[in-house]
């Protein structure tokens, strides 16, 4: 009989409490906005002096127009393949463009598209924040194009897209 | 003399329990002639708490930001929380159900000085945090302890209790609940890469009694 009664004052004494401890994890959450923008440095001209009919004309893209990027994010750097330049009495002339890009704007060989400016350049970004980067373009008149155009002055533009995801 | 009065009654307990002995030697010698139950009624009790509840109700939300300027959320109460709730928040009951000595302590074990974006990218957060008590059958705050900015490898520990401004160990027992609000302020860089930025913010809580 005793040793029950010991037993059970044990047990009203030491039985353990509930347990005192937990944790708690919640989320902290930021967005930072979206901050791209291009501007344009300078045109693309093939000078002026008037060119040969027949004979081809190239603008290289570190002496051609130039655009400047800024971005946050990664961005894609597009331009269209050619344009049609308009000229006297609505006669076209064919420019194709080479497109290349470096983080300066004094580069004397900047890094070529590697498919074509239509196939566009994805702007580097590394680390916490992202950067500027500079688009050259430069044209070629072909010889075949110029061969039976129009005397006179010819003009066009074209754009220079940036594509990213807005946050 | 100071062990005289607790010895006094064993030597009464064991004279008891030889003579209880004798007796059942007694029986076991004779024939016995009928059952004799004997029943001895023995007080027991325990205490048992109310089960603590804690709950992460909800998350620190900086929202939208420029890079090159900063956001604060202030850590909030209940009564104040006009930034659309954006602090964390936790929410504890059951605390000091006695109102003894007991003391309910916080910590903040996992609180990154920075949020992590796109391509492992780093955000920039320093905290603050409030703690406030209610009793719960008024939903009135019996008091607030505000801590002040920290940072990662630091602890902020919010004791509760013998905390001016919150209650003291002699409140008479009542029900409280307990809200813990963390805010803080992220600085985004100029030029940070934009993009979603998440961290994860642990709060460990303990007795002590």
């Amino acid at each position: 009989m005793g040793r029950p009664i010991i037993l059970a004052l044990l047990l009203g004494v030491a039985l353990p409490v509930a347990g005192r401890a937990q944790s708690l994890p919640v989320n902290a959450h930021a967005t930072v906005t979206s901050s791209v923008s291009i501007a344009r440095l300078a045109d693309l001209s093939f000078g002026a002096v008037a060119l040969v009919p027949g004979v081809p004309a190239t603008v290289s893209p570190a002496n051609g127009g130039m655009a400047r990027v800024d971005y946050n994010e990664p961005t894609t750097v597009t331009a269209p393949a050619f344009l049609m330049l308009g000229g006297p009495a609505g006669a076209l002339l064919r420019v194709d463009l080479v497109c290349a890009s470096h983080a300066t704007a004094t580069a004397t060989a900047p890094v070529t598209f590697p498919a074509g400016c239509a196939g566009g350049f994805a702007t580097p970004i590394s680390g916490n924040v992202g950067g500027t980067h500079y688009v050259y373009i430069g044209g070629t008149l072909a010889a075949a194009a110029s061969n039976a155009a129009l005397a006179g002055s010819y003009a066009g533009s074209f754009s220079v897209t940036v594509t990213y995801v807005v946050y | 003399m100071m062990h005289r009065p607790s010895f006094l009654p064993l030597v009464r307990a064991r004279s008891r329990q030889l003579a209880a002995v004798a007796a059942f030697a007694l029986c076991a010698g004779g024939a016995p002639v009928a059952a004799q139950p004997i029943n001895a009624t023995v007080a027991t009790g325990l205490i048992v708490d109310e089960a603590l509840i804690a709950a992460a109700i909800q998350n620190l939300e900086f929202g939208s930001m420029s890079p090159g300027g900063s956001k604060l959320v202030s850590a909030k109460d209940a009564q104040t929380c006009t930034d659309g709730c954006m602090s964390g928040k936790w929410r504890f009951q059951n605390l000091s159900k006695k109102g003894s000595d007991r003391r309910a302590n916080l910590q903040f074990t996992a609180l990154p000085d920075s949020l992590t974006g796109p391509g492992g990218a780093k955000l920039g957060v320093a905290y603050n945090a409030r703690a406030c008590v209610y009793n719960r059958a008024t939903n009135l705050s019996v008091g607030c302890v505000t801590q002040g900015s920290t940072t990662q490898g630091s602890t902020l520990v919010v004791p509760i209790n013998k905390v001016p401004g919150s209650f003291g160990d002699t409140s008479p027992p009542m029900s409280r609940d307990m809200y813990l609000w963390i805010g803080g302020t992220a600085s985004p860089r100029p030029g940070q890469r934009a993009g979603d930025y998440t961290g994860v913010i642990t709060v460990f809580f303990f007795y002590t009694n």
